[in-house]
Protein backbone atom coordinates (compact mmCIF):
# COMPACT_ATOMS: atom_id res chain seq x y z
CA UNK A 1 0.00 0.00 0.00
CA UNK A 2 2.93 2.36 0.53
CA UNK A 3 3.69 2.11 -3.19
CA UNK A 4 0.08 2.98 -3.98
CA UNK A 5 0.08 5.95 -1.61
CA UNK A 6 3.35 7.28 -3.01
CA UNK A 7 2.02 7.00 -6.54
CA UNK A 8 -1.21 8.74 -5.60
CA UNK A 9 0.66 11.55 -3.89
CA UNK A 10 2.87 12.07 -6.92
CA UNK A 11 -0.14 11.96 -9.20
CA UNK A 12 -2.00 14.62 -7.23
CA UNK A 13 0.95 16.99 -7.44
CA UNK A 14 1.63 16.30 -11.12
CA UNK A 15 -2.02 16.86 -12.06
CA UNK A 16 -2.14 20.02 -9.94
CA UNK A 17 0.72 21.44 -11.97
CA UNK A 18 -1.25 20.83 -15.13
CA UNK A 19 -4.55 22.26 -13.89
CA UNK A 20 -3.02 25.67 -13.16
CA UNK A 21 -2.24 26.58 -16.81
CA UNK A 22 -5.84 25.86 -17.81
CA UNK A 23 -7.03 28.65 -15.58
CA UNK A 24 -4.39 31.06 -16.85
CA UNK A 25 -6.19 33.69 -18.87
CA UNK A 26 -3.18 34.50 -21.00
CA UNK A 27 -2.35 30.91 -21.95
CA UNK A 28 -2.81 29.64 -25.49
CA UNK A 29 -5.33 26.93 -26.44
CA UNK A 30 -7.25 26.18 -23.25
CA UNK A 31 -9.00 23.46 -25.19
CA UNK A 32 -5.69 21.74 -25.89
CA UNK A 33 -4.64 22.13 -22.26
CA UNK A 34 -7.94 20.65 -21.11
CA UNK A 35 -7.51 17.76 -23.55
CA UNK A 36 -4.01 17.00 -22.32
CA UNK A 37 -4.89 17.44 -18.64
CA UNK A 38 -7.91 15.16 -19.04
CA UNK A 39 -5.74 12.49 -20.61
CA UNK A 40 -3.00 12.80 -18.01
CA UNK A 41 -5.55 12.69 -15.24
CA UNK A 42 -7.12 9.58 -16.67
CA UNK A 43 -3.78 7.82 -17.01
CA UNK A 44 -3.13 8.53 -13.36
CA UNK A 45 -6.58 7.52 -12.16
CA UNK A 46 -6.38 4.26 -14.11
CA UNK A 47 -2.99 3.56 -12.54
CA UNK A 48 -4.46 4.29 -9.11
CA UNK A 49 -7.39 1.94 -9.66
CA UNK A 50 -5.11 -0.81 -10.90
CA UNK A 51 -3.18 -0.40 -7.68
CA UNK A 52 -6.44 -0.69 -5.75
CA UNK A 53 -7.29 -3.82 -7.72
CA UNK A 54 -3.92 -5.31 -6.78
CA UNK A 55 -4.60 -4.50 -3.14
CA UNK A 56 -8.01 -6.21 -3.32
CA UNK A 57 -6.36 -9.33 -4.73
CA UNK A 58 -3.79 -9.62 -1.95
CA UNK A 59 -6.37 -8.78 0.70
CA UNK A 60 -8.72 -11.46 -0.61
CA UNK A 61 -5.93 -14.04 -0.35
CA UNK A 62 -5.28 -12.98 3.24
CA UNK A 63 -8.96 -13.07 4.18
CA UNK A 64 -9.47 -16.50 2.64
CA UNK A 65 -6.77 -17.76 5.01
CA UNK A 66 -8.26 -15.81 7.94
CA UNK A 67 -11.69 -17.30 7.28
CA UNK A 68 -10.34 -20.68 8.28
CA UNK A 69 -9.24 -19.51 11.72
CA UNK A 70 -11.50 -16.55 12.51
CA UNK A 71 -14.46 -16.41 10.11
CA UNK A 72 -16.27 -13.65 12.01
CA UNK A 73 -13.29 -11.30 11.86
CA UNK A 74 -12.77 -12.11 8.18
CA UNK A 75 -16.43 -11.42 7.41
CA UNK A 76 -16.35 -8.03 9.15
CA UNK A 77 -13.20 -6.96 7.35
CA UNK A 78 -14.48 -8.19 4.00
CA UNK A 79 -17.68 -6.19 4.47
CA UNK A 80 -15.68 -3.07 5.37
CA UNK A 81 -13.55 -3.35 2.26
CA UNK A 82 -16.63 -4.03 0.14
CA UNK A 83 -18.10 -0.77 1.39
CA UNK A 84 -14.89 1.08 0.56
CA UNK A 85 -14.88 -0.45 -2.90
CA UNK A 86 -18.50 0.56 -3.49
CA UNK A 87 -17.70 4.17 -2.51
CA UNK A 88 -14.75 4.20 -4.85
CA UNK A 89 -16.85 2.78 -7.68
CA UNK A 90 -19.40 5.57 -7.23
CA UNK A 91 -16.72 8.26 -7.11
CA UNK A 92 -15.03 6.89 -10.22
CA UNK A 93 -18.29 6.88 -12.20
CA UNK A 94 -18.89 10.51 -11.23
CA UNK A 95 -15.33 11.31 -12.31
CA UNK A 96 -15.90 9.55 -15.64
CA UNK A 97 -19.02 11.60 -16.35
CA UNK A 98 -17.23 14.82 -15.42
CA UNK A 99 -14.28 14.04 -17.67
CA UNK A 100 -16.57 13.39 -20.62
CA UNK A 101 -18.19 16.77 -19.99
CA UNK A 102 -14.77 18.45 -19.94
CA UNK A 103 -13.82 16.93 -23.26
CA UNK A 104 -17.11 17.90 -24.86
CA UNK A 105 -16.80 21.46 -23.56
CA UNK A 106 -13.17 21.65 -24.70
CA UNK A 107 -14.07 20.46 -28.18
CA UNK A 108 -16.90 22.99 -28.39
CA UNK A 109 -14.56 25.74 -27.23
CA UNK A 110 -11.94 24.77 -29.81
CA UNK A 111 -14.50 25.07 -32.58
CA UNK A 112 -15.82 28.48 -31.47
CA UNK A 113 -14.05 31.43 -33.14
CA UNK A 114 -12.71 34.02 -30.68
CA UNK A 115 -14.85 36.77 -32.19
CA UNK A 116 -18.00 34.67 -32.02
CA UNK A 117 -20.59 36.09 -29.60
CA UNK A 118 -20.88 32.61 -28.09
CA UNK A 119 -17.16 32.47 -27.29
CA UNK A 120 -17.41 33.81 -23.70
CA UNK A 121 -20.22 31.40 -22.87
CA UNK A 122 -18.25 28.53 -24.38
CA UNK A 123 -15.22 29.48 -22.28
CA UNK A 124 -17.41 29.65 -19.17
CA UNK A 125 -18.77 26.18 -19.86
CA UNK A 126 -15.26 24.82 -20.22
CA UNK A 127 -14.16 26.47 -16.98
CA UNK A 128 -17.21 25.13 -15.15
CA UNK A 129 -16.62 21.64 -16.52
CA UNK A 130 -13.00 21.70 -15.41
CA UNK A 131 -13.97 22.90 -11.93
CA UNK A 132 -16.53 20.12 -11.57
CA UNK A 133 -14.08 17.58 -12.91
CA UNK A 134 -11.42 18.65 -10.42
CA UNK A 135 -13.87 18.03 -7.59
CA UNK A 136 -14.67 14.51 -8.78
CA UNK A 137 -10.99 13.75 -9.27
CA UNK A 138 -10.30 14.98 -5.74
CA UNK A 139 -12.98 12.60 -4.45
CA UNK A 140 -11.42 9.60 -6.17
CA UNK A 141 -7.92 10.47 -5.00
CA UNK A 142 -9.11 11.23 -1.47
CA UNK A 143 -10.76 7.83 -1.21
CA UNK A 144 -7.73 5.98 -2.59
CA UNK A 145 -5.49 7.84 -0.18
CA UNK A 146 -7.87 7.30 2.74
CA UNK A 147 -8.17 3.59 2.14
CA UNK A 148 -4.42 3.27 1.75
CA UNK A 149 -3.76 4.88 5.10
CA UNK A 150 -6.32 2.78 7.00
CA UNK A 151 -5.09 -0.50 5.71
CA UNK A 152 -1.42 -0.07 6.59
CA UNK B 1 13.45 23.61 -3.04
CA UNK B 2 10.08 23.58 -4.73
CA UNK B 3 11.70 22.70 -8.05
CA UNK B 4 13.55 19.83 -6.40
CA UNK B 5 10.30 18.59 -4.89
CA UNK B 6 8.56 18.69 -8.25
CA UNK B 7 11.44 16.87 -9.92
CA UNK B 8 11.39 14.26 -7.18
CA UNK B 9 7.67 13.74 -7.55
CA UNK B 10 7.94 13.37 -11.31
CA UNK B 11 10.80 10.92 -10.87
CA UNK B 12 8.64 8.90 -8.51
CA UNK B 13 5.78 8.93 -10.96
CA UNK B 14 8.07 7.85 -13.77
CA UNK B 15 9.53 5.08 -11.64
CA UNK B 16 6.19 3.78 -10.47
CA UNK B 17 4.24 4.04 -13.68
CA UNK B 18 6.41 3.80 -16.82
CA UNK B 19 3.47 2.77 -18.94
CA UNK B 20 1.56 5.80 -17.70
CA UNK B 21 4.39 8.08 -18.74
CA UNK B 22 4.36 6.65 -22.27
CA UNK B 23 0.70 7.61 -22.55
CA UNK B 24 1.36 11.08 -21.18
CA UNK B 25 4.14 11.65 -23.72
CA UNK B 26 1.72 10.81 -26.53
CA UNK B 27 -0.78 13.33 -25.17
CA UNK B 28 1.81 16.09 -24.85
CA UNK B 29 2.80 15.55 -28.48
CA UNK B 30 -0.65 16.76 -29.58
CA UNK B 31 -0.54 20.39 -30.75
CA UNK B 32 -4.18 20.96 -31.63
CA UNK B 33 -6.51 18.05 -30.88
CA UNK B 34 -8.99 17.36 -33.63
CA UNK B 35 -12.61 16.27 -33.38
CA UNK B 36 -11.35 12.72 -33.83
CA UNK B 37 -8.90 13.17 -30.94
CA UNK B 38 -11.65 14.39 -28.64
CA UNK B 39 -13.92 11.55 -29.71
CA UNK B 40 -11.15 9.00 -29.11
CA UNK B 41 -10.42 10.46 -25.68
CA UNK B 42 -14.09 10.28 -24.70
CA UNK B 43 -14.33 6.73 -26.00
CA UNK B 44 -11.29 5.68 -23.96
CA UNK B 45 -12.66 7.14 -20.76
CA UNK B 46 -16.08 5.59 -21.35
CA UNK B 47 -14.47 2.22 -22.12
CA UNK B 48 -12.51 2.14 -18.86
CA UNK B 49 -15.32 1.02 -16.59
CA UNK B 50 -14.70 0.46 -12.88
CA UNK B 51 -15.49 -3.23 -13.30
CA UNK B 52 -12.85 -3.58 -16.02
CA UNK B 53 -10.19 -1.68 -14.09
CA UNK B 54 -10.92 -3.39 -10.77
CA UNK B 55 -11.91 -6.98 -11.64
CA UNK B 56 -11.15 -8.07 -8.07
CA UNK B 57 -14.22 -6.07 -7.05
CA UNK B 58 -16.24 -9.22 -7.51
CA UNK B 59 -14.38 -10.74 -4.57
CA UNK B 60 -15.91 -8.02 -2.34
CA UNK B 61 -19.63 -7.84 -3.07
CA UNK B 62 -21.59 -5.45 -0.91
CA UNK B 63 -23.47 -7.59 1.66
CA UNK B 64 -27.26 -7.34 1.46
CA UNK B 65 -28.83 -5.01 4.00
CA UNK B 66 -29.87 -6.83 7.16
Amino acid sequence: MKKLRNMIGALVCAVSLLVVPIGCSGCKSPARNAYVASGVTHVGVVAGLKGWNEYLGTTDTRLVALEKTDPDKARVERARIAEQNAKLATAYKQYQAAQLTVLTAAEEFSKTPKDDPNSPASADRLTAAITASSATLASVLHLLNEFGIKTN
Amino acid sequence: MQAALIVGLIELLIKEAPAAIAGIRALLAKKDPTAEDFAAARAQIAKDTFEDLVPNSDKFPVPPAA
